[in-house]
């Protein structure tokens, strides 16, 4: 065997060693901007070459990126992300509409080789960075995979006696107690349905209400009309019979939906991710108050630690999920002026501090960050009673007017209740102003999330 | 607490691009942030405060009495030319005026430009509390001032355009300093550590090929000053002779006070040396050895120079350059034995 026969052989064996997919979980309830992420990450990529608004991405400030594009990935069953489409929304400033159902792309990215050793054999190397969207939404069936029946209904009775959702329940409810309390198997149909719509009063309704469950009952995705979706848990006023037909109906088809509609989901999806980005919009619930600060912190503090790293077991020895890197990222902070991105940082930290103390407790990497995928505002000094504050002068999304926004302060010390109370925020949501596509989006921090989230692949 | 949001309509409100900022930002850190543990690794022994009230005043004293001195005998001699021809003498005071003239002007010019090295090590201690707290707003004038001073002794004008694309509104002080490290100081970088390889490749070479041992202590003193003015002159805050006198000692001072770490540097430094040595003359060695000397110098200079510290990614390593210098000596010496050997060859013949 000749020398170069040995080199070649060493050659592939280093390619088979290096790492060259890296599978990226966007975590993040609805509306908390991971398609707007998306979007910006595939397009801050692809124009990267002429891209100088990207310092932080290592890889690309020591001129080591070759070239990006788009490629075709293997899980053929999944829907391809719109990427066009959404470039194309924001070409007609409007934002990328609420997702509706999965999909997945797969950037490749070429790079020039940094580290000595494996330079010897060989001077370029890429990485394919696969990334998957879909509706906040299905996110909080999650916790389902744990519960039975039985159970499911014991915690959704506990949740629905409190906070806002038990005026908005008051109509469901009174379906029931009208009947004498018996259900029968032609009554389910019916009564899914106005289940149904008394989630999805909670998702519209004004005051945030985050943990609605089951996912596909809003956004039923490819299920839509399906029998799988004719379910719902028996109130606590109603009494069934455990032994009836209805009731054996209604185990069966809420199993049907935890096995074989959440858990293939979460299987297919979340056993092969590597890099894990759990994004908050901590400025909806500044503007929103104490209650709704509450309620995030406990769903996404359930959210993350289930996921995770082996903290319940059942959920790694289903997944095996092998996530060594977790970035908690506050995003739109182009609504807040940039003097106080760090106080929306310590804010962040803050609030889930506890679910970073567990996640890196396994050993997993945490980081937290603020940004802004589509930077859609300005900011300026205005001013006002003779001082000079920060604001943000942009479009207002509601009623497309030219703004200057002071949002209030955020602080640095956590707040008690009182002091929620009493501060008052305004953070505005801002439409896209006019922009190129042709051009990198202007952005905010994401080279920074891009060197948390692959820096180290690029050896 | 309790700052009211405030929302205007556009055109009432008269704005401005936000470049600096306004309000108070020390209460935007709380303690948490300021970088703890504080302790351990942050005492230093400060730089000796040397020159006694006494020194100093002999030093004063003494400039006064060369002064009056020169100024005496400038005097004497344009009497004296006076006396032989008015003409003469009339050059001869006009010329001392334009060497008064140019000379002052030229020497306040210099300390003006010298003064600005004492100024580096405030300026230095600033940026990293306003990196360490991610301050907002405060940087950037100050990286502008800095941008001032390099511009008039080097041409950075493309780095600073990538430079100033790259840094958004929304940046911090801490991001804003991390960029301007890696576009326009590491430019800078390159510039002084091209120099310090020159120097101290050819004051090596000069060791080893010099045969006279006094002369090597003047090279090394001539070379390490012309370089201490070179790379002093590429961070724009260039040296007048007398700066330079200073900048030697203080550089000499932090040498010594560079500790423990160093010293096992140098100490395998000098291994590697050994084992070079082994293969060539004392004197080769010796040369590579005061290359060595020369680079860590200038690797120190930089260090004082450099308004903003060197993080351990940017930090000049002084293995690159000692590997060059063994190189190209070695090389150096070799092609000339073979030449001399072949020399020697054809006179056999
Ligand atoms: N100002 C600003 N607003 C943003 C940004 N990203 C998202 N938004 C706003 O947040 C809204 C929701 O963003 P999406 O990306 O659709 O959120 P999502 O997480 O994909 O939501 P679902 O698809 O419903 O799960 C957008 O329509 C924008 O109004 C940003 O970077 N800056
Ligand atoms: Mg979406």
């Amino acid at each position: 065997m000749g020398v170069k026969q040995q080199i070649r052989e060493a050659v592939e064996l280093v390619e088979r060693g290096l790492d060259k997919n890296v599978r990226i979980c966007v975590t993040g309830l609805s509306g908390s901007g991971k398609t707007a992420f998306i979007t910006s990450l595939v397009n801050q990529l692809l124009h990267q070459k002429s891209s100088t608004t990207l310092p932080f991405w290592l890889a690309h400030a020591e001129k080591r990126v070759l070239a990006v594009k788009l490629i075709p990935y293997n899980d053929l069953h999944i829907p391809e992300f719109p990427y066009a489409e959404s470039l194309q929304a924001i070409e007609n400033r409007l934002w990328p509409s609420s997702t509706r159902n999965i999909s997945q792309i797969r950037i490749s990215v070429k790079y020039q080789i940094k580290n000595k050793w494996i330079k010897k054999l060989q001077k370029t190397s890429h990485l394919n960075i696969d990334v998957i969207d879909y509706p906040g939404e299905w996110l909080l069936d999650l916790p389902l995979l744990n519960l039975d029946y039985e159970n499911w209904c014991l915690l959704f009775n506990d949740w629905v006696s409190k906070g806002k959702q038990a005026n908005l329940s008051l109509e469901w409810l009174n379906s029931f107690s009208s009947d004498t309390g018996q259900i029968s198997k032609t009554d389910i149909k019916g009564l899914s349905e106005s289940f149904r719509q008394f989630l999805l009063k909670c998702k519209t309704s004004e005051e945030a209400i985050e943990f609605i469950q089951p996912g596909r009952f809003i956004l039923p995705g490819d299920l839509e009309g399906a029998p799988v979706l004719d379910f719902f848990p028996i109130p606590a006023n109603a009494n069934v019979d455990k032994n009836g037909e209805a009731y054996k109906i209604l185990v069966q088809r809420y199993e049907y939906y935890r096995d074989n509609v959440v858990q293939p989901f979460f299987k297919e999806y979340f056993s092969k991710v590597d890099r894990q980005v759990l994004l908050v919009d901590v400025l909806k619930v500044l503007n929103q108050g104490f209650d709704s600060y509450k309620e995030l912190q406990q769903t996404l503090s359930k959210l993350v630690t289930s996921f995770n790293y082996g903290q319940t077991n059942w959920l790694k020895r289903m997944f095996q999920p092998k996530i060594n890197k977790l970035i908690i990222a506050a995003t739109k902070s182009d609504q807040v002026p940039p003097e106080q991105h760090m106080a929306m940082k310590s804010f962040l930290a803050q609030m889930l501090m506890d679910a970073e103390n567990q996640v890196s407790y396994q050993g997993v990497n945490v980081n937290t960050l603020v940004f802004s995928a589509i930077q859609v505002s300005e900011s300026v000094t205005a001013e006002h009673d003779n001082k000079r504050i920060s604001c943000v002068k942009g479009v207002e999304l509601d009623n497309g007017e030219d703004v200057v926004n002071y949002p209030g302060k955020i602080p640095v010390e956590p707040m008690t209740r009182k002091q929620w109370n009493e501060q008052e925020f305004n953070f505005i949501n801002f439409a896209i102003p006019d922009l190129t596509t042709d051009r990198q989006l202007p952005h905010q921090r994401m080279d920074r999330l891009i060197e948390l989230l692959v820096g180290d692949k690029f050896l | 607490m309790n700052e009211k949001p405030i929302k205007f309509a556009s055109e009432q409100v008269d704005t401005e691009v936000n470049k600096e900022n306004l309000e108070n930002l020390d209460s935007l850190l709380n303690d948490e942030l300021k970088q703890l543990p504080a302790g351990i690794n942050s005492s230093k022994l400060l730089q000796p405060k040397s020159k006694t009230k006494l020194f100093k005043a002999f030093v004063v004293s003494l400039t006064g009495l060369i002064t009056s001195a020169a100024i005496y005998e400038a005097w004497l001699f344009i009497q004296q030319m006076f006396a032989i021809n008015p003409i003469l003498g009339g050059i001869v005071s006009a010329l001392v005026g334009v060497v008064l003239v140019t000379g002052i002007g030229s020497l306040i010019k210099g300390r003006v430009k010298s003064k600005r090295l004492s100024k580096r090590e405030i300026l230095r201690a600033e940026l990293k509390t306003l990196d360490a707290n991610e301050t907002y707003g405060k940087a950037r004038s100050k990286l502008e001032d800095i941008s001032q001073e390099f511009q008039q002794e080097v041409d950075i004008s493309k780095s600073l355009a990538i430079f100033q694309q790259s840094a958004q509104q929304s940046h911090n002080d801490s991001e804003l300093i991390k960029i301007y490290s890696d576009q326009v100081l590491a430019g800078l970088d390159k510039l002084a550590l091209e120099a310090i390889n020159k120097h101290a490749t050819e004051s090596a070479i000069m060791v080893a090929l010099s045969p006279l041992a006094a002369a090597d202590m003047a090279l090394v003193a001539w070379r390490s000053s012309k370089m201490l003015q070179e790379i002093s002159r590429i961070y724009g805050c260039p040296q007048t002779a007398f700066g330079r006198l200073g900048l030697t000692k203080q550089v000499a001072t932090n040498l010594m006070l560079a500790g423990a770490s160093e010293l096992i540097a140098d100490a395998s430094v000098e291994l590697l040396g050994k084992s070079v040595a082994a293969t060539v003359s004392t004197k080769v060695a010796q040369g590579i050895g005061v290359g060595i000397l020369i680079s860590r110098f200038g690797i120190q200079t930089m260090r004082l120079c450099r308004p903003i510290e060197f993080t351990e990614d940017s930090r000049p390593k002084l293995g690159d350059v000692r590997k060059l210098i063994t190189t190209k000596v070695v090389a150096m010496i070799t092609t000339k034995k073979k030449n001399q050997v072949l020399k020697q060859g054809e006179k056999d013949d």
